[in-house]
């Protein structure tokens, strides 16, 4: 079982709450900015008549971890995608791996990390609610298990079905996150990423990493076969050139 | 909406009656952004102690919008009851 956020854009009213406790909860500096940042890990956009967070989806199989070369990014048994600035080298493949677009750099440091929400995973850990879910006052953000979430997302719809568009954002989306969504007009036109694969995006990344082993055997052999080969005509051309210089000795001689 | 519930301040012992706040009537004059008092000055998960009276009246706290121009003035000696005391609103 793992938690999760079920945010609801047909219940934000854009107050930004979230927004604040989340710098407050993770001691980022002021003020909150118009997207998300290296400092600022949750905002509420206005789109199509509603408001819509940005924040980190925590992917039930992160892309960020996989291609994190230092393991700095992992995906906690609680749900909660969690990045540890200690031992991150400054490669930022997750950011250009991350299939929504979240981790951001520090550009303005002379040693940067990554900045991204962490689902609050210390107060996940000590059994509490994130610190948007908190202090939402219209509960557009909740947090709980993941399955009673996805439960209470098909009931809304099932409740409210000509109001909700029949989908639940996070699903499946590149194989599914811990935070789900729901709205009242297409998810496309909220800005969010719609064409995203159902399956997730680390089994891109294996697919190609698991041959690497068979191509190494495979291009190990063919570089030995060449090598075996241009070593055998330099003996064959050495053997002829002593058997020649032989031959021409024994002219030679009276 | 579910704003926090209303707040009623600890009485010293020379305050003359205990003063409530009222998110509702606050987040009107905010127009919405609750980013206008919190996560500064006022903290949202781990509220700070209480500012005194004086503190207030040097434009801490409370004072910082109610100095006389934003709000009515914390200073204004003739109309204490404009908090303490006031009525106790959600």
């Amino acid at each position: 079982m793992s938690v999760g956020l079920l945010f609801d854009a047909t219940h934000c009213i854009g107050c930004e709450a979230c927004s604040a406790a989340c710098k407050e909860q993770n001691g980022l500096p002021l003020p909150v900015e118009p997207a998300t940042t290296a400092y600022t890990w949750t905002v509420v956009e206005s789109r199509a008549g509603l408001h819509l967070r940005r924040m980190c989806m925590h992917c039930l199989e992160p892309t960020c971890a996989s291609v994190c070369p230092v393991g700095a990014l992992a995906k906690t048994p609680e749900g909660p995608v969690t990045y540890d600035a200690r031992k991150c080298i400054g490669c930022r493949y997750c950011i250009m791996a991350c299939p929504f677009g979240v981790p951001k750099y520090q550009w303005d440091r002379a040693v940067p990390v990554v900045g991204k929400c962490l689902m609050c995973a210390d107060r996940v850990r000590a059994g509490q609610a994130t610190a948007c879910a908190t202090v939402c006052p219209t509960g557009a953000t909740l947090f709980g298990e993941r399955d009673a979430l996805v439960a209470t997302a098909r009931a809304r719809i099932a409740e409210q079905p000509d109001f909700y568009v029949d989908h639940v954002y996070g699903l499946e989306e590149a194989g599914g996150t811990s935070v789900l969504m729901l709205s009242s007009v297409p998810f496309e036109d909220l800005g969010l990423a719609t064409r995203l694969p159902r399956q997730p995006l680390p089994l891109l990344t294996w697919e190609v990493l698991s041959k690497v082993p068979d191509f190494v055997a495979l291009a190990g052999g063919l570089l030995y076969g060449l090598f075996w080969i241009t070593k055998r005509r330099e003996e064959v051309a050495a053997f002829e050139r002593e058997r020649d210089e032989k031959g021409q000795e024994e002219k030679g001689m009276p | 909406m579910r704003l926090p519930p209303a707040i009623l301040f600890d009485q010293s012992k020379d305050s003359p009656a205990p003063v409530p706040f009222s998110h509702a009537t606050h987040v009107e004059h905010a127009k919405g952004r609750c980013l206008a008092c919190h996560p500064e000055p006022y903290k949202m998960l781990h509220p700070l102690r209480r500012a005194t009276h004086e503190e207030m009246d040097a434009g801490r706290s409370c004072g910082a919008c109610h100095e006389g121009k934003t709000a009515f003035a914390t200073t204004d000696g003739d109309r204490c009851d404009r908090c303490h005391g006031a009525e106790v609103r959600p």
